[in-house]
């Protein structure tokens, strides 16, 4: 069942002298199976929005509608917020600062108990979130959260999150504050958890060349409405629209413009270094140069390990 | 002139009872030339940090020495000059604002060092400028986006008139745009100023931009060269769990795949041209 947002607009403090719009009639369908990433400067209504996605923010005009259930703003009937926070796990930026409990299994089984589920139930289901997230359950299930590293900590974090096996997952700027090799490692977990556990994927990311790696389709909000949104393969035809929001276009875009003004034609559909880098060798194939097989920039090797199981010492240190 | 020294140095954290000690810096040695631009690289917990807090004395050496324009950071009568010589911004703005006005807030700084009124003025008054933002002097940093107040972060350091400034993971937190408006100011600061700047960052664009480059791992000293040769050391770099910067990501693929194309192109506009010279020809 697909996100379904009709005419969403929202002021902050609204009635008062501060009243401030951040949301001006957005209108999106989000269909299962997608990976999206939002974009868009700060202020541009992105969060509010997916505030909006799990009843973080109280509907004022317009609906949302997230695998059936239904808020508005009328008072009744009451959305069944419970079944909604289990459907649309939401990741917060920098979530390892929510871990709260004296050790990881609570933290992680905090959720299902909330939900009624007996103690061993829920130790159960964290353990597994444990596993799904690349940690051992044996080895950092009694650990104190303080005790382990920044990226293991974000990780318990998002095992947190998941453990309610979430049919969509939103993640809100996930490898912000991150080194170069643990954000590889959190882009392949997303990509894991989508194939595993939630099929559809909401990332709001600052990172264009990151976003355009992963997500299939690009939302960029503006003033609080939604400026354009466009199946990834796309993007490269927005590049003016881009830099008019305050956005940087993705380098592969940028040079593939460049190369067609003086006169390499690398064809549509660039967006990202890997289909920038194919179509160049695409190139030198037909002018019948001598060039191997390209499968794709995987510069740490991680992205052959998505489908093996992730022991614990497949993820390094993060944070 | 030599801004900073490290010779031999050595510093450990406390570990746990029972635990051993890590060495998070082992065994550096090290010179930073008065008004150069130098980049610090490396995975976290590869010791960077540590580096930089070892720099103002804010951490002394457990053994080794730290010099900063002659002056040892253990020589505790010394303190107080090495810290005005060495500024240090951190990584989230929130957390580097001591007021509620813009002008308070560089002035706290200066105020703490006993300076006379007008001249507490004056050096606000440049600072704001400095960071290209004296019309928000009497405004408050708390509506701030994250690259303005980093930048007011900057200008509370300058207040002090540091000859070298430390920039911790300082754009980290911040969106594209307010890693610009950062970038901008401190390599203003270096060109026009001449001041010393040390920047650790998880950036390789903004790595590129340095004249020199540190790459840590294991607390020590990995690779010290400029950013073109360090990016073009591959295979090497993946041990320090670094990657170069998105055009030498792709011109290093295309080479891989026989394309005849240099390994350590840095810029977008080398990598157009490597590739107009096979396919423009005809």
């Amino acid at each position: 069942m697909p996100i379904v947002v009709q005419g969403l607009s929202f002021s902050y403090s609204k009635g008062t002298p501060f009243e401030k719009k951040a949301l001006d009639n957005v209108s999106l369908t989000i269909n299962d199976g997608e990976f999206v990433g939002i974009m868009g400067h700060t202020g541009s209504g992105k969060s509010t929005f997916i505030q909006h996605l799990n009843g973080l923010i109280k509907v004022q005009e317009g609906s949302v509608e997230v695998n059936g259930i239904r808020l508005t703003n009328a008072k009744r009937p009451k959305p069944d917020y419970k079944k909604l926070r289990a459907t649309l796990g939401m990741v917060f930026q920098y979530p390892e600062y929510q871990l709260f409990d004296d050790t990881v299994i609570k933290d992680v089984s905090f959720g299902p108990k909330n939900m009624g589920y007996k103690k061993e139930e829920a130790e159960a289901m964290a353990r597994e979130a444990l596993r799904l997230v690349g940690l051992d359950p044996d080895e950092v299930g009694a650990k104190a959260p303080f005790e382990l590293s920044g990226g293991q900590k974000r990780r318990v974090a998002i095992a947190g999150v998941i453990v309610m096996k979430p049919k969509i997952l939103v993640l809100d700027e996930p490898t912000a504050g991150l080194d170069p090799y643990g954000k590889e490692q959190i882009l392949n977990l997303i990509l894991r958890l989508k194939k595993e556990c939630s099929p559809t994927v909401i990332v709001i990311s600052h990172d264009m060349d990151e976003i355009t790696r992963y997500a299939n389709r690009l939302i960029i909000f503006g003033d609080g409405k939604v400026a354009f949104d466009v199946p990834m393969t796309e993007l490269f035809k927005h590049g003016s629209e881009l830099e008019e929001l305050g956005l940087e276009t993705p380098s592969a875009v940028r040079m593939a413009n460049a190369l067609k003004a003086r006169g390499v034609d690398l064809g549509e559909g660039i967006v990202n270094m890997d289909t920038f880098t194919a179509a160049v060798l695409e190139k030198l194939r037909q002018k019948g140069e001598k060039v191997e097989d390209f499968n794709g920039i995987d510069w740490f090797g991680e992205k052959n390990k998505e489908n093996a199981p992730l022991s614990d010492g497949v993820f390094g240190e993060g944070v | 002139m030599t801004a900073i020294k490290l010779e031999n140095v050595y510093y450990a954290y406390e570990a746990d009872e029972g635990e051993k000690p890590v060495n998070a810096v082992d065994g550096v040695s090290l010179e930073v030339e008065e008004g150069s631009f130098v980049a610090v690289v490396g995975h976290n917990g590869s010791g960077k940090s540590t580096l930089a807090r070892l720099f103002n004395g804010l951490l002394l050496p457990d053994s080794g020495s730290v010099t900063v324009f002659g002056m040892d950071t253990k020589d505790e009568k010394q303190i107080y000059s090495i810290r005005s010589s060495v500024g240090m911004v951190f990584q989230n703005p929130d957390n580097q604002m001591v007021a509620s006005v813009v002008e308070d807030d560089i002035a706290f700084g200066p105020e703490n060092l006993g300076l006379p009124r007008d001249e507490i003025i004056r050096r606000v008054d440049r600072a704001l400028e400095q960071v290209g933002m004296s019309e928000y002097r009497k405004s408050t940093p708390f509506r701030m986006s994250g690259g303005q107040k980093q930048r007011l972060a900057i200008a509370g350091v300058l207040a002090i008139r540091p000859k070298v400034i430390v920039l911790d993971e300082s754009t980290a937190m911040l969106d594209p745009k307010g890693r610009r408006e950062v970038m901008d100011v401190i390599h203003a600061l270096n060109k026009e100023e001449k001041m010393t700047v040390i920047h650790i960052t998880h950036y390789m664009e903004e790595v590129q931009e340095a004249e020199r480059v540190i790459v840590m791992d294991g607390g020590k000293i990995a690779v010290d060269d400029t950013p073109r040769a360090v990016f073009a050391r591959g295979e090497q770099l993946k041990k320090y769990k670094i990657s170069p910067p998105a055009v030498t990501l792709m011109a290093d693929a295309l080479a891989d795949c026989g394309a005849d194309i240099a390994r350590d192109i840095a810029t977008e506009e080398e990598l157009e041209d490597a590739i107009c010279r096979l396919l423009c020809k005809d």
